[in-house]
Order: structure tokens, then C-alpha cells, then sequence
């Protein structure tokens, strides 16, 4: 059967890869071959590699590249320990009720993470009404989280929130109830059924909600830019300070291409260790 | 129950942000952020007053619906090659296609800029509204995907036997029975592309300005809950779309 | 008689219903000049006192391009075929600097006959392509200086060393490396530590700023909150945010403020030379610096605006134009790329370091 395929089974990929190519791929390569060209910081004969050399030689730029992964990492853990218990809950909601609930998951994501974080530079201002209840009832001193990485954080679980969830909702719900029934009558107690029975089974759900969350987290600008700021610069909000700002197109090139090299470091890695515990 | 107490807290936290977007649309104050002053219709009329942002909906609309078009019209035939058949490399294939989730969005924005560069070609509305296509493109493929995995494709052979054409059989039981899909394809794609600030930040020029960017430029040199009303608008309208979608065509999300 | 007016009325009426089909292809060809400014009070501003009158004189339309100078000034860099704005507002520095990449051009002098009555220490572009023409328009002085909330902040500032206080560090809302008026505060820091640059970068890295800020929007939050009670903006937006109910005012330094004038000038390859050049000239009129100034705090340039005790009070003109130090644009806009570099890995990792 297989064997048999015409070539004209392919035919209808084409246009849409030949798009691909064309408005990614051929742009991309234009961002790689500046990454190697000289600027008016880094001067060197193109091609060369000077300018990651350079960015990875300064502790300022290594900070942004370790913040980004740090904050990309510990969003996708809270997501994940958020989202989670919230999928596995969310099963067992009736069909109806449950479907609501899902769309409702993706109000965030249909909003718009501009008007979202416009939400949260009201919520996590000192002045805001989550943070002023605190202060009065004396639970906390003044707390400034704006501009903050804490306030990125936030920002960024909330963003990926839903995406996991989401993720985790369509592989738990497959887990047949019976099979759960089946385990607790054979005197498995809940916390057994959960580590034996639904832990495993979910395993490659929770691997690519962490991809996703990590990806999202990695790649977000708009967090970052409002609610951190210039002492909480993340690579996508250097590269837009190197466009923006600075004028440098080169360095910008070489920021751009050391987060796509991050990515996919991160998601190869993570995707190489977990395959096993997956498979088992 | 204390699961259900975990639940709605949850959904407090995801909800809450827009939620305060909504509710300081109406706020009298006029510094941002403001502790709740007095209501106000103020902002949304203002809005009126504001051309940019008026002439920015419509760039925004142009925009997302040329790249949902597009996208859309990419990605029936790749999913229907995708499902009907087991090609061999499908799994990558299909992976190709969701592969511009991978690559930031301000990345994809730059590369763009930098190769209209090197070309010594113009900025305009082809290359903004080419990298919002690329961006959604995942999202249409893999929702016609999944409206398709659920399509009995021995209907359509039906349909052949009984003498019905190629076209016909397209026309009259495919496209009918993956509508679906297609809408939600389509609709969603149109909804990710007309919130979308990072692809556009370094395409635009004045002439295409987007609707986000806008805001954006608002926001740097004035905070007002204008923006909050219009945030407001944009929000009611994307919920607005989905319940729509779901109430019609009982579109499924999670599988 | 009666017969003959009504022929003449519906003639009229045909005339009129007529007309806009008839006029059309005449307003098709009516001009917009494309202004790529600041949003906020600039923009309004503009659109209050300048397009009214610019449009009777020109007949052709304004658009706008609002945003942070950065991001307008990368627009003009990308599309440099085909500018997207005929005339640009920004600083006097990137004025210099657009002119070495460029993507701006000179305006003609004998079209500018405002220009006479322009105070010859607003012109600090001196760079010019002939003996008729003029790099652009200083439609405008600012000061840039020291804004502190007066609700908290008992002992009131009264010198840029302020600015290393013990009491603001951590509550302090500095430039950030990308500001236009940096390069001054590298100056102003070098001066202070004894004269060397390097001397300069090590005393800014040891400030404790809380809030990098490039506009005021960026800060004004934490103001209202009561986290930032000094910061480094300037006076118009200052003078803004007070009217706005903000808890802020602004000193100058016994060292002098930064005087900053703003100009508007002319983007290279625009189609609309002549109407670029009346909107400068417009820029420079008496009669739009005295609305500038009296309605947004911007100072006037012109020798012939006469402003109310009140509003001289309010903006950078009279007077204190003697407490406002000038900076040699040049020297910023040659060093600007070098120095961003070193603040940005010399001294801001000391910032964060707490």
C-alpha cells in the first residue's frame, strides 16, 4: 500500500511547504548570514562568528541568555504544577459544563497578550487590588512587582496556562475510567492510582506541554516588555532593543539566531531525556 | 469538591487579568493605574476621536483576513494529504507544518525585515501579511486535521461511484462535512493574526500600521485606560466569535 | 422672474449635487505630508494648532507616524526607497546622525522665514549641505532634569549628585542606556568623578536605579505607587503628569539642567519638499510655539513669543534658558554606539547586582 502512493498523493503538500520555504526558511537564512557579518561594535572579516563570541564574551548579554532560559524553565515547572491537577479536575466536569470550561480556556489566548498584560500592570501594581488588600491587612510590607522578574513569571504562567492545559486535558481524558476503577478494586488507594496508573499514562501529555510552555515562555516578547523592563532584558526583548533602539542589525541577527539555537538545544534535549521515561 | 474549589481558582486566574481590563475601561481616573474612581463612558468615545486607531481595525482586518485566507487555502489540501493517505514521511511533514511554532514570533518578524534588506525591497502590506500566514498556518492545518480524521472518506468514494465528479464530490460532501474545521480554521487564524503585536513590530510603516501596534505606540507615550477600552472591545469581540463558533458548529477544542 | 430663479436654483442643485463627482479627481491629488512624531501632547499638539493652519496654507492634509523616536527612526533606516514619513521629529542628535545615514535631507532657508527670529542657542545643528539651506527646524527647547515626588521627599534635590543619595537608591528612576539624553548624564557622571570617562562609568554603577526609563510612561506608574520618588525626565512631561494629578515636580541642578532642543526636519526622497519645508516653517511660527508652550509646556524658540507670567513659569523659555546647559550634539551622536555598549555591560550589571 504504502509503496504504491503516486507522487500525486504529495502534490498537495507542496504549495503549502514552498510558502514555508519561502517566507521562512529564505528569511531566516537572511537573519543567519547577518548574524556573521561585521557591525559597528564588532568588527571582523564576514563571515565569521565574532559576533556570538562577542555576546556570550559579555557578562550583560550572558545574563539575558541565562535569564531567558530561567525564566522559560521556572514558568513551564508552575505551569505545569498548576495545570496539571487542573486538567486531571477538569475530566471529570460533565460534557457540557466541560466544553464551556475549555473555550473559556482560550478567552487569554483569543484577547490578545497585549490586553492581557494590560491586565496584569493593574493587578500587580502597589496600588492594585491585589497587592493594597495585602499591605492594609499588614500580611506584607510595600511589594513591588512590576519590573521585576517575579512579574514576568507571572505574566508568562499565566500566558502558557491555558496551552498546557489544554494539552494535558486531551491526553487525561483518554485514560479509560474503568481502568481507574478497575485498580482502586483491586485495593490500589488514590494516591497509588494516581502515581501508577494516570502518572504513566500522561507522561508523553506532560512532555509536550513542557515543550510547548517552554517554547512559548522563551519566545514571548510582550511579558517581558511590560512587565520586566530595561534591567530585565529577555533575548526576544534585546533583539528589539538592537532593531529599536541601537540600530544594530547585526547583533540583532546574532541575538535572534542564539535563542533559535537555545529552543532547540532545550526542546532536543528535553524531548532525548524524557523519551525513555515515555516509552516505559 | 476541593477539587472543584481548585478548579474555579484556576479559572479566577486566568480570567482575572481581562477581567481587570474590562472593569478599567470604565475607570474615571486618568493616570494608569488607578485604584477605581468613578464610572465612565469617556474612553469608548474617545476612541472615536482617535482616526489611527480607526484606520489601524481596518489595516488589522485587511491583514488578519488575507493570512487566514491564505493559510486556509494552504492548508486543506495539506491535511487532506496528510489524513487521507499514510504517506511515507507524513509524521515529519506534518511536523514541518507546525514548525513555525517553534521560531519566536519577533524572530520571524526580524528575519522578514532583514531579508527585505538585503533584497532592497520596501516594506508593505505582502511581507507583514506573509509572516502572519506562516504564524497561523499550524493553527489551520492541524484543525482541518483534526475535522478531517473524523470524516468518513468511503462517503466521498460514495459519491464517485454514484457518478458524481472530482469537483462535485469536493463540493457537495467533502468541503459540507469538514466545514468545521475550516471555519474554525479559518476564524481562528483571523482572531491570532488581529491580536498579533511581535510579528508586526519591526513591519509595519505608517500606511500598515495594525491594531496592536498601535496600542503599542499609544502606550509609549501616554497611559490612559484608553487602551483598556479598547482592549475591552477586542476581547468582547474575539469571546464574542468563539461562543459563536461553538454554539454553531458545536466545534470541539481538546480532540 | 420667479420662473428664472428657480431654473437658476435647480441648476445650482444639480451644480452641487455635481460637484464632488466634477471634484474629484482633484481631491484624489490633494497632498498629505506624512508626520513622524511623538504620540501624546506632540501629536496633539500638532493636530490642534499646526493642521488647521497648515492646511489653509497648503491645502494638503496631515498623517501621523506616532511613536518613540527609536522606532520612527528605524522606519526611515528600512525604507529608505520609499520613505513611510516626510518630515521627522526628533532631537538634534539624531538629526546629525540621520544626516550621516542618509535618510534626511535640508530644507531651504529662504522658505523658512520664521528662521530669523529663531535664538541662535537653538541651533545646535550646524551641519548644513549648501549656503541657502538649513539641517532642520528647533522648533523647541526642553529641559531635561530632576523630577522628585514632594509628598515624600522631605530635603528636596538640588544637584545631579542627588541623584547617588542614599535615600533614592532603589527608588530612583534613571535613563536608560538608550535614552537620547544618555550621552549627557555620561558627561555630566565623568565631570563629577573627577573629569576621565572611565571615572564616569564607574560612578553611574553606583547608582541603585530602580526603573530604567526611556519614556515617561514607563515610570509614571510607580510614581502614583510611591516606588520611584526621584527620577530624570523632562520638564514637559513632567508639567504633564502634574496636570494629571501625578505627585511630582521637578528641580534644576545647581549644575544646570540638560538643554535639549527638539527639531523637526525633512526626510530625503519625499515627495512633498515644498510642504515639508511650509510645515517647518509653521513649526517655527510665533503663533504655534505660543500654543505649544502655553498648552503643552513645550519652551518656545522663537524671539517673538510673548508668554503669560504663568505659562513662562511652566516650560523651558526666559530666564532659565541661562540655567540650561548645551551639549555639543556631535560629540553624542559620534560616541552614542560605544558608549550605549559600555553602559549596557559596564555599568548595568552593577545595577542588578543588589
Amino acid at each position: 500500500m504504502r509503496e504504491s502512493l503516486p507522487w500525486s498523493a504529495y502534490a498537495p503538500l507542496v504549495p503549502g511547504l514552498v510558502f514555508l520555504a519561502l517566507f521562512l526558511v529564505v528569511p531566516l537564512g537572511a537573519t543567519l548570514w547577518l548574524s556573521l557579518s561585521p557591525n559597528v561594535l564588532v568588527r571582523f572579516e564576514a563571515p565569521g562568528l565574532d559576533n556570538f563570541a562577542y555576546l556570550l564574551g559579555k557578562a550583560y548579554y550572558l545574563d539575558v541568555l541565562m535569564r531567558t532560559v530561567r525564566i522559560a524553565a521556572v514558568t513551564t515547572a508552575i505551569a505545569l504544577l498548576i495545570g496539571y491537577p487542573a486538567a486531571y479536575v477538569l475530566r471529570d466536569v460533565s460534557e457540557r459544563l466541560g466544553s464551556t470550561m475549555i473555550i473559556g480556556l482560550t478567552f487569554p489566548i483569543l484577547a490578545g497578550p497585549l490586553v492581557v498584560v494590560l491586565g496584569w500592570m493593574i493587578l500587580l501594581s502597589d496600588g492594585g487590588p491585589l497587592i493594597r488588600p495585602l499591605v492594609r491587612l499588614g500580611l506584607t510590607g510595600p511589594l513591588r512587582l512590576l519590573g521585576t522578574e517575579t512579574a514576568i513569571v507571572v505574566g508568562l504562567v499565566h500566558f502558557t496556562l491555558p496551552f498546557v492545559v489544554l494539552t494535558l486535558f486531551a491526553v487525561l481524558k483518554e485514560i479509560p475510567h474503568d481502568l481507574l476503577e478497575a485498580a482502586r478494586s483491586l485495593g490500589a488507594g488514590r494516591i497509588q492510582v494516581m502515581r501508577r496508573v494516570v502518572w504513566p499514562l500522561s507522561l508523553p501529555g506532560v512532555v509536550s506541554a513542557a515543550l510547548i510552555a517552554f517554547s512559548l515562555a522563551a519566545s514571548s516578547y510582550v511579558s517581558p516588555h511590560y512587565l520586566g523592563g530595561a534591567t530585565q532584558l529577555t533575548l526576544t526583548t534585546l533583539v528589539a532593543q538592537f532593531i529599536l533602539a541601537t540600530f544594530n542589525s547585526e547583533l540583532a541577527a546574532a541575538a535572534a539566531t542564539m535563542l533559535l539555537v537555545v529552543m532547540a538545544v532545550v526542546i532536543f534535549g528535553f524531548t532525548k531525556a524524557t523519551a525513555r521515561a515515555v516509552r516505559a | 469538591m476541593i477539587g472543584r474549589i481548585y478548579l474555579a481558582l484556576v479559572y479566577l486566574f486566568i480570567v482575572g487579568p481581562a477581567a481587570m481590563i474590562v472593569v478599567d475601561s470604565f475607570n474615571a481616573a486618568t493616570s494608569f493605574p488607578s485604584p477605581f474612581e468613578s464610572p465612565t463612558l469617556r474612553w469608548y468615545l474617545a476612541i472615536w476621536a482617535h482616526d489611527e486607531f480607526l484606520r489601524s481595525i481596518r489595516t488589522s482586518t485587511i491583514v488578519a483576513l488575507a493570512a487566514a485566507a491564505i493559510a486556509t487555502g494552504l492548508a486543506l489540501p495539506a491535511a487532506y494529504a496528510l489524513v487521507r493517505h499514510p504517506l511515507r514521511g507524513g509524521n515529519i511533514v506534518a511536523t514541518l507544518f507546525v514548525g513555525p511554532l517553534l521560531v519566536p514570533q519577533i524572530v520571524m518578524g526580524l528575519a522578514m525585515l532583514q531579508l527585505l534588506g538585503l533584497a532592497g525591497v520596501d516594506l508593505g502590506l505582502g511581507g507583514l501579511i506573509a509572516v502572519h500566514a506562516v504564524y497561523v498556518m499550524p493553527f489551520t492545518v492541524r484543525l482541518i486535521m483534526t475535522s478531517l480524521a473524523r470524516f468518513d472518506f468511503t462517503l466521498a468514494e460514495a459519491a464517485r461511484t454514484l457518478g458524481a465528479g472530482r469537483l462535485a464530490t469536493l463540493r457537495r460532501v467533502t468541503l459540507p462535512l469538514i466545514r468545521t474545521g475550516l471555519v474554525a480554521g479559518f476564524t481562528f487564524a483571523f482572531i491570532l493574526s488581529f491580536v498579533n503585536l511581535p510579528l508586526s513590530l519591526f513591519l509595519t510603516t505608517p500606511r500598515t500600521a495594525t491594531l496592536p501596534i498601535e496600542m503599542f505606540a499609544y502606550m509609549e507615550s501616554r497611559i490612559d485606560p484608553l487602551v483598556a477600552a479598547i482592549g475591552a472591545l477586542v476581547l468582547i469581540a474575539a469571546v464574542a466569535f468563539t461562543v459563536t463558533l461553538e454554539r454553531v458548529f458545536r466545534l470541539r477544542l481538546a480532540g | 422672474m420667479t420662473h428664472k430663479i428657480t431654473m437658476t436654483r435647480r441648476a445650482m442643485l444639480l451644480g452641487a449635487a455635481a460637484a464632488p463627482l466634477i471634484a474629484r479627481p482633484a481631491l484624489a491629488q490633494r497632498a498629505t505630508l506624512s508626520v513622524s512624531t511623538w504620540g501624546g501632547v506632540t501629536q496633539d499638539g500638532i493636530k490642534a494648532y499646526v493642521a488647521p493652519e497648515f492646511e489653509k496654507r497648503t491645502g494638503a492634509t496631515l498623517a501621523y507616524d506616532i511613536g518613540g523616536q527609536g522606532a520612527r527612526y528605524n522606519k526611515l533606516l528600512a525604507q529608505r526607497n520609499n520613505p513611510p514619513a516626510d518630515v521627522f521629529f526628533s532631537t538634534d542628535e539624531a538629526v546629525i546622525a540621520g544626516r550621516r545615514a542618509g535618510i534626511l535631507t535640508s530644507a531651504s532657508r529662504k522658505n523658512l522665514p520664521n528662521l530669523a527670529n529663531i535664538h541662535a542657542w537653538a541651533q545646535t545643528v550646524t551641519e548644513n549641505d549648501g549656503e541657502g539651506t538649513i539641517a532642520g527646524a528647533p522648533y523647541t527647547l526642553l529641559a531635561y532634569a530632576l523630577a522628585y515626588n514632594p509628598a515624600v521627599v522631605k530635603d528636596k534635590p538640588t544637584s545631579w549628585a542627588d541623584m547617588w543619595r542614599p535615600e533614592f537608591q532603589g527608588k530612583f528612576a534613571f535613563a536608560a542606556p538608550v535614552h537620547s539624553q544618555m550621552p549627557a548624564f555620561v558627561t555630566l557622571a565623568a565631570e563629577l568623578a573627577g573629569g576621565s570617562l572611565d571615572a564616569g562609568f564607574k560612578k553611574l554603577a553606583e547608582l541603585r536605579p530602580s526603573k530604567l526609563t526611556v519614556f515617561w510612561t514607563d515610570w509614571a506608574p510607580l510614581n502614583k505607587s510611591g516606588d520611584v520618588t526621584l527620577a530624570t525626565e523632562f520638564d514637559y512631561y513632567v508639567e504633564t503628569m502634574k496636570s494629571q494629578g501625578y505627585p511630582i515636580d521637578y528641580v534644576i541642578p545647581k549644575e544646570k539642567a540638560i538643554g535639549c532642543p527638539e527639531y523637526v526636519s525633512i526626510v530625503k526622497g519625499t515627495k512633498h519638499q515644498a510642504i515639508a519645508e511650509a510645515f517647518l516653517d509653521l513649526m517655527l511660527s510665533p503663533q504655534v510655539q505660543t500654543a505649544f508652550a502655553q498648552e503643552t509646556f513645550q519652551g518656545p524658540t522663537n524671539k517673538l513669543v510673548k508668554l503669560t507670567a504663568a505659562s513662562e513659569a511652566r516650560c523651558a523659555c526666559g530666564a532659565r534658558v541661562d540655567q540650561l546647559r548645551f551639549f555639543d550634539p556631535k560629540v553624542f551622536a559620534d560616541n552614542r554606539a560605544v558608549w550605549t555598549e559600555r553602559l549596557n555591560t559596564e555599568v548595568v550589571p552593577h545595577w542588578r547586582a543588589r
